[in-house]
């Protein structure tokens, strides 16, 4: 079998699997208003470990999508054996199997970079209430780059395109998010902070090829470190 | 620093991933898997043919691959790390 580098992020189970980890999404949160009162989606939730801490830090009514089962499934026995009551549902974000107008916020760490974000942003956008927030922590590159340049990125990773930050903010907008800010986290690995280091629930048999598939993205991370950075995005409807 | 500290230490660590130098300048890189008796399980993130790392098979003093992961001996680690892997 051919492995994807998402099939790898699955099997190994990791959690927190964005720029940051699980101590930017703290820092991230920590500056907005989040009670018992808000409604919180979080989009490609992975392992879960976003939305245990959502739940279990502002009690909040949270929800958690992920088009893949192997994750989904890692996700429900965290927050079953966390005890959380926390909405877990199978389905594609380019297509989000919710009404109109239902979440509060919107959080998608590193999770809208790998969808078609033409058919993503606007559904982020349609599901949000009026006074809707989306927090987005999402690849870009910090340079316009030929095709050449990024053809081994968008192959590897399986995605459909790659962003600068102007035209991420043009998507937002034309989405019809009105207010759009730009935040980056200065905080280097510490290798003390256990917050930082991601978490792995693996799957029984680790195939060795997804071995593999984790050595070639830190090949192609420490290649294009120049060029492929991230952005903390929040979107205001 | 004693084999109570790296116990106490790998259980603190279970599930992430780290890099071990043992005293005899060997590296193994994974993930630990679990603390059992004298010794940290880990799930190994090297391939086989890399220099220095895990080399399925050949049983050295101190560590070797068991059933469930390759057994580090507390008692061989120089240094432990959590590894800064980084994922999109």
């Amino acid at each position: 079998m051919e492995y994807t580098y998402l099939d790898c992020l699955a099997l190994f189970g990791v959690g927190g699997a964005h720029p940051g980890g699980l101590q930017l999404t703290k820092d991230m949160l920590s500056k907005e208003v989040i009670d018992e009162t808000k409604s919180v989606l979080d989009v490609g939730c992975g392992t879960g470990q976003t939305s245990a801490f959502l739940a279990k830090q502002y009690g909040c009514d949270v929800t958690s999508i992920d088009s893949n089962t192997i994750m989904l499934d890692k996700a429900k026995k965290r927050f079953s054996s966390l005890q959380l009551p926390i909405n877990t549902v199978h389905g594609s974000v380019e297509y989000l199997p919710f009404d109109d107008g239902v979440f509060d916020i919107i959080l998608s760490e590193s999770v809208t970079s790998f969808t078609n974000v033409s058919l993503t942003v606007p559904e982020y956008k349609r599901v949000l209430k009026h006074s809707g927030l989306l927090l987005a922590i999402e690849m870009v590159i910090d340079k316009k780059i030929s095709e050449d340049e990024s053809k081994p990125i968008i192959d590897f990773y399986g995605i459909s395109q790659l962003l600068t930050e102007s035209e991420w903010i043009n998507l937002f907008k034309q989405a019809g998010f009105k207010h759009i800010s730009i935040d980056t986290f200065g905080q280097q690995f510490d290798e003390n902070n256990v917050q930082n280091a991601a978490d792995f629930s693996l799957s029984e048999n680790i195939d060795e090829e997804l071995i593999q598939i984790l050595e070639k993205h830190e090949q192609l991370t420490d290649t294009y470190k120049d060029i492929l950075g991230y952005r903390i995005f929040r979107c205001c409807v | 620093m004693s084999v109570g500290h790296y116990h106490e230490l790998c259980h603190k660590y279970r599930g992430k991933a780290v890099e071990i130098r043992t005293h005899d300048g060997k590296t193994h890189r994974g993930i630990i898997h679990h603390v059992v008796n004298d010794r940290v399980i880990l799930h190994p993130l090297n391939r086989p043919s890399n220099l220095g790392g895990f080399s399925y098979g050949v049983y050295g003093p101190g560590y070797g691959y068991g059933g469930l992961g390759w057994g580090v001996a507390l008692g061989s680690i120089a240094t432990l790390a959590l590894l800064p892997l980084f994922f999109w």
